[in-house]
Parts: C-alpha cells; structure tokens; sequence
C-alpha cells in the first residue's frame, strides 16, 4: 500500500479572499512542477481576485486537527489554465511547493481498484479538516459536457460540497487516477433543498473526471 | 496602423482555433467539426457542465452565463474599433510587426479581463472564437458594420 502520510503537504483548501475574511470553495492539490495546483475549473471559478490557498500546519494527515482552531494561513494564487468541458483548472503561485504526484488517468484505474481521495468535506460551513476517503472504483463511464465525452470514475462514496477538486489515488502505488468534481444528480440537482442539502445527492455515487485530461493543460 | 492585424483577419478564420493549446483546441474542433458555429462554440464553451452531475463547490456560480459572452463581444469590439480605454494597450499591439495569433489573443485577454472581473486565461479561448466569428474582413470594415452595437450597461461575470 502506498504512503499517504505526508498528502497535508500537498493537499490544501481552495478559498476567496473578501471583506468578510476567507470563504473555502473546495480542494486543491499541488502539480509536480513548483507552483502548479490543480482542482476542478467550478471551484476555481472564473476570477483571479482573492482566490488563495489556504492551510493550517499539519505534519502529518494523522495530526489532530483542532476544528475549533479558525486561524488559518493563506497565499494567494492564479488561475493559468482552464478546461471547462473536463472540468480542470491549473493554477500558479508564487511558492516553491511541488508534489512527487505521477499523472494516470481512468484507464488505468479498473473497476474494483481500491482509491483514496483527499479533501476538506462540509467546507460549505467554514469547516476545514482535510479527509480521506478509502473506497473502490464501482464503475468507469461516459459524461458528457455538450456533446465532448469525457471519461469519469463513479467511487462507491458519499462527498460534500468541499471536496470538489479532490485528487483520486490508486492505494496500491499512488498513481493520480483522477479529481473529484461532484455526485450523480438528475439534471444536475438543485431542484430541492433541505437545510442546504439537495437529498438528489446522498448517496454514493460520485464522479471523478480522468485525470489524464490534466495533464495536457500544463 | 490596422495592416498588420487585417493579415490575420483576413486569412482563415479557423486559424485562431488551430493556435490555441491542444487542450482547448481539440474540444472546440470537436463542436465545429459537429456543425456548431463559433459563436455556438463559445456559448458552450461558457456554459460547459458534466451532465447530471452535482458539483461539490463549496460556493455558488456567479452571475448570468448568457450576458457575459454578450460583455464579452462589446469588449473585443471596443478594444479593436478604438475605445480610449484601451488606447494604450491597442496602440501597443497594432504597432507590433509581425503579429501572431497568439499574441493578439493574449493581448486582448489581459487588457479585457480586468474590465470583466474575470482570469485572462478564462477569456483567452472566447477571445479566440470571436476573432473567428468575425470572418474573413479588414479590420476598419468589421468595426464599420458594427456602429450599431449596443454597450452592455452591467456586464456579468459568467
């Protein structure tokens, strides 16, 4: 199995910087090349104004992490490269951070294939604990975006708003298979809402589009 | 002054598409070559969503998709038929010798997203498809045909 002990190092929150302090809009996740992150284009958005990293020290994803502790360290950062129909953005700033990470894609992630991802669940409502999640391929698919098909993972798990953007691992060797960008919902979802919950998403089919995609863009 | 950019516009329009990376390249030909037009293409470009998929943002999209490619266009014509507020940045790059189409794109992207409140590089393929849709024409002509081209009085981001 392969060693994620040092992912907090890799692994940050997306947010946006305003007059109200930082609001968190999902997971981001260091390039192999220094300054280079990438996660999903929605949570990036389209503007580069306040856009940040956010991080609190961590040694390790097995360090307690206070949730009561809002104090957060942040950098700002850029959006350099977006592709809206595989839903990706690749985005510099202006630090020496840079990943080991090796870019696969669906392909090599059959079904049944056991896969973390990693990323900060619930950060909708200012919470900041970043998570993995262990489950398994439960089906490669088709999505399409207009009428360009892309390749996606359905993971047998159950995410939140926050976790957008999250990187998909294989266990066996760490190889990046693919980034999180949402759950199966009829239409899109949106059509209800219980306190703040579309009940259309709970349940545990979500989609991670191939990562291959990503590394065309830099 | 316009002679170095009516080379380019006067050439053909795909050539704007064939310049970009291959990333953004490949799916825009896709939709071309599928009978979209380029204005289709962009539209869709704005509006890109993975289909019955919720996403899990942790914040809501902003503003209307449709009234940003119209922004968009009005900001393209006034950079290129001579608005002051972009008289500096036009002047630099119609006095550039030998332009290339990437350059022109990147040009107008880093002029305009600042007055759109939105990433040059967001804008740069949009910018590239308009520049196509515009068709084989000299530049004064184009911005000739465009006088009656209303301003969009509150643009939005898409």
């Amino acid at each position: 199995m392969f060693d994620f002990s040092g992912i907090s190092n890799l692994v940050f929150a997306l947010g946006r910087s305003g007059p109200a302090g930082i609001q968190l809009v999902g997971t981001v996740f260091a390039l192999n090349k220094p300054g280079l992150f990438a996660t999903a284009s929605h949570v990036a958005g389209t503007a580069n104004q306040g856009l940040v990293v956010v991080f609190k020290k961590l040694s390790s994803i097995n360090d307690y992490q206070d949730t009561s502790d809002t104090a957060v360290q942040s950098f700002p950062i850029q959006i350099v490269a977006t592709d809206p129909f595989h839903d990706l953005c690749v985005l510099k700033a202006d630090v020496g951070i840079a990943s080991n990470i090796v870019i696969g894609g669906a392909d090599q992630a059959p079904v049944g294939a056991g896969i973390s991802s990693f990323g900060f669940p619930h950060a909708d409502h200012g919470r900041m604990v970043l998570t993995q999640q262990d489950t398994e391929i439960g089906a490669r698919v088709l999505i399409e975006s207009g009428s360009i098909k892309a390749k996606h993972l359905v993971l047998n798990t159950q995410a939140r708003p926050g976790q957008s953007g999250s990187p998909v691992f294989l266990r066996t060797d760490g190889l990046l298979v693919g980034v999180l960008v949402g759950s199966y919902a009829p239409g899109g979802g949106g059509g209800i809402s219980l306190g703040g919950v579309d009940p259309h998403t709970l349940h545990q089919t979500t989609h991670a589009v191939s990562a291959e995609y990503l590394s065309r863009m830099y | 002054m316009t002679v170095n950019i009516d080379i380019l516009l006067e050439d053909e329009p795909v050539k704007w598409i064939q310049e970009l990376p291959p990333y953004q390249r490949d799916s825009i030909e896709k939709l071309l070559s599928d009978g979209a037009s380029f204005d289709d293409v962009a539209q869709a470009w704005i509006s890109a969503a993975a289909a019955n998929t919720y996403h899990f943002a942790a914040s809501a999209p902003v503003g209307s998709k449709g009234a940003f490619l119209e922004s968009l266009k009005y900001e393209v014509r006034a950079f290129l038929c001579g608005d002051k507020k972009y008289k500096k940045e036009r002047d630099g790059l119609f006095g550039e010798k030998g332009l290339a189409r990437t350059y022109v794109v990147s040009a107008l992207a880093v002029a305009i997203a600042p007055h759109l409140s939105v990433a040059s590089a967001v804008i740069a393929p949009l910018i590239a498809l308009i520049l196509a849709s515009i068709g084989k024409v000299a530049l004064n002509a184009w911005c000739a045909s465009q006088v009656d081209a209303q301003p969009i009085v509150s643009p939005d981001r898409p």
